[in-house]
């Protein structure tokens, strides 16, 4: 199993190697996908990849330490009600995380989401909100 | 053969046979047209697409003392709207943006917060006369409180053609983003499924056809503004009670960093009078063939790419120039089969009836041009200074200084386009003792050709950061230079109210 998540790091623990121990003791392996650090947040988009327990407690871990994880779809909202399904996010998308189903309905796959936010800027009904 | 009054009949018996464009294709498929155009009586089309050529005319009733808007100034959410009307009669037409939200708020905006039963504040200021004294008004307002809400539409049902965008910046367009170096295609229109590739002659849609407006039963009265039925792109004028309509088919819009507009659900049914209509009911994505234009090039005569059906389009991925470019429709599919499906069951119920035309629609039209000047670089260039790269840096400097020129183009002997040197490259090259025009020049030069229009220069020039630019004739010779001041300029003179507006709109 994979899961993508958003781990933020508090500037106080940034002396900690918190990830490379969380990996260690757990074995689960981490991609990671993209990387924002400055002054003022530490913050690291990547994959969870172990069985479904281990990635529990690798965020267990992770959380008991300070680490704020984040779930995707908890950052990049999206309000089905508001979708008209024009289909217009698709094309912009770079990863394949909104696709179309058969039917021409909107699919969103946020495993995939890079939190570009090109669906953000160009929803012509606003259906996606990102909420850091 | 049937007539539109037999197939009323039926409807109202509720024997009436309809199917869904969808169904039609599939039993014409199956079962032939001639069994098809016995069978059944009604196909419903749909269609769900962007409609920037909407808005609606709203009657407020008369306030006391009486105002009259006329020769004032109107808005809804401090959206404007027409003020050339009768007294207390207005017009707001969805592509116009609020004065205080831009773009992200417009006047489709207002129509759907009208539509959704939201309060909207009606602001007006008039010079007051006589009869009509009072020269302010703001009060809120919400759809029930209006005498009319007629929504007009004076051009639909007429999209059907592909974007896509050859250059190397993303483009905002009014069917949306275009992503550089053909990333993405958007195409308009939904293909078979809508009312136009159903009834492509017009043999059954015409003035007086009842449709299923987003939710309400409006008419078709007259063929819409851009009709050109010869090019295959004929259009609708419509009308609507806006109090009777559905949000769910009228859904406000912003085209980011383009402007705000409005999507819009339009139902038709096509009755099956003969097998010649039948037959052109079963017409599939496959037959048709739509344009894709090449949006990097801001002239009216956009090159077309590639010329594609719906089919092609549909399946998510096309390739172009060695590229694989996705697809996006702006026209939601799922919601033109739910027009089809809705209308399907309301004409099943004797809930809708069909329209007898009172006259049809011309299938001779075609469009014309605006009739304007178009300012071309080729009358506004100047004189460029040529040089050549082994020509020595010193010579050219000095010929820069005696004319007072800030650039000069290196071009081989036939004038072809080698580089580009400034005077800030002179003063570097010659800092570092470089001796050779070839050695301090900048290749990969973007260039203007004679035809173009000043505009669009402006606008690449201002885009890419550059002050000066050579220009090309049609042969691909140097003939000229255009400086990005002498062209705002030029275009300053036309338009003082222009460059405010792109201020305020500048982009995020």
């Amino acid at each position: 199993m994979s899961k993508r998540v958003i781990l933020q790091f508090p500037m106080n623990l940034s002396k900690d190697p918190l990830l490379s121990e969380t990996i260690l003791k757990t074995g689960a392996t981490f991609n990671i996908i993209k990387t924002e650090i400055n002054s003022t947040k530490a913050e690291i988009l990547g994959d969870v990849i172990a069985s479904d327990e281990k990635i529990e407690e690798f965020i267990r871990i992770l959380k008991r330490r300070g680490v704020i994880i984040k779930m995707i779809d908890s950052v990049l909202l999206f309000s089905r009600n508001a979708c008209v399904d024009c289909g217009l996010c698709v094309s912009l998308c770079p990863t394949q995380a909104l696709l179309l189903n058969k039917d021409f309905t909107l699919k969103l796959e946020l495993d995939n989401c890079i939190l570009c936010q090109k669906c953000v800027v160009n929803c012509p009904v606003r259906a996606f909100k990102y909420q850091a | 053969m049937k007539t539109i009054p037999e197939i009323n009949e039926k409807i109202k018996k509720g024997e009436a046979v309809v199917l869904t464009a969808e169904k039609m294709k599939e039993l014409v498929a199956n079962d032939g047209v001639e069994k098809a155009a016995k069978e059944v009586d009604v196909v419903t089309t749909g269609i769900f697409n962007l409609a920037c050529s909407s808005g609606a005319f709203l009657n407020f009733g008369h306030s006391d003392p009486p105002i009259k808007f006329g020769g004032g100034e109107v808005s809804l959410n401090d959206v404007p709207c027409y003020a050339g009307l009768d007294a207390v009669d207005t017009y707001i037409g969805v592509t116009q943006v609020s004065r205080s939200l831009g773009m992200e708020y417009g006047g489709g905006h207002v129509l759907q917060d009208l539509v959704d039963k939201k309060a909207v504040t009606l602001e007006a200021h008039a010079y007051g006369t006589d009869s009509h004294p009072k020269t302010h008004i703001k009060t809120d307002i919400t759809l029930q409180d209006l005498n009319q809400a007629i929504m007009v539409c004076p051009r639909s049902g007429h999209q059907r053609y592909a974007c896509t965008n050859s250059s190397d910046a993303t483009l905002y367009t009014h069917l949306g983003a275009l992503l550089p170096n053909y990333e993405n295609i958007i195409y308009s229109g939904n293909g078979e499924l809508s009312p136009l590739a159903n009834d492509p002659d017009f043999d059954t849609i015409g003035i007086g056809t009842r449709i299923f407006l987003a939710g309400a039963q409006g008419y078709i009265i007259g063929e819409g503004t851009f009709h050109d039925p010869k090019d295959g792109m004929g259009s609708l004028m419509v009308k609507g009670d806006l109090k009777k309509m559905n949000s769910k088919y009228l859904r406000a819009a912003t085209l980011t960093n383009y402007g705000s507009s409005i999507f819009l659900g339009i139902g038709i049914p096509i009755p099956i009078l003969n097998e010649q209509i039948a037959k052109k009911t079963a017409i599939r994505d496959e037959k048709i063939t739509i344009p894709i234009y090449d949006f990097s090039v801001s002239s009216r005569s956009r090159p077309i790419v590639k010329e594609i059906s719906y089919a092609e389009l549909k399946k998510g991925k096309v390739a172009i120039d060695g590229t694989t470019s996705k697809c996006s429709p702006i026209s939601s599919i799922p919601l033109a089969r739910e027009i089809m499906g809705e209308l399907k069951s309301l004409i099943e119920k004797g809930e809708f009836l069909l329209g007898e035309p009172i006259e049809r629609l011309s299938t001779e039209k075609s469009v014309r041009t605006m009739k304007h000047e178009i300012i071309r670089v080729g009358k506004h260039m100047e004189k460029p200074l040529l040089c050549e790269a082994t020509d020595s840096l010193k010579v050219i400097a000095k010929e820069m200084i005696s004319k007072s020129l800030n650039n000069a183009i290196v071009v081989d002997n036939e004038d072809n386009l080698i580089g580009m040197i400034s005077s800030l490259d002179l003063t570097k090259g010659l800092l570092n003792d470089k001796s050779k025009i070839s050695e301090v020049m900048r290749t990969n030069i973007l260039t203007a050709t004679t035809t173009e229009a000043v505009e669009t220069i402006a606008r690449r020039m201002t885009h890419h950061q550059i002050s000066t630019m050579p220009v090309l004739d049609e042969q691909n010779k140097v003939v000229g230079i255009v400086s990005l001041e002498n062209l705002s300029k030029l275009l300053g003179r036309h338009k003082g109210l222009g460059i405010s507006l792109q201020a305020k709109f500048e982009r995020r």
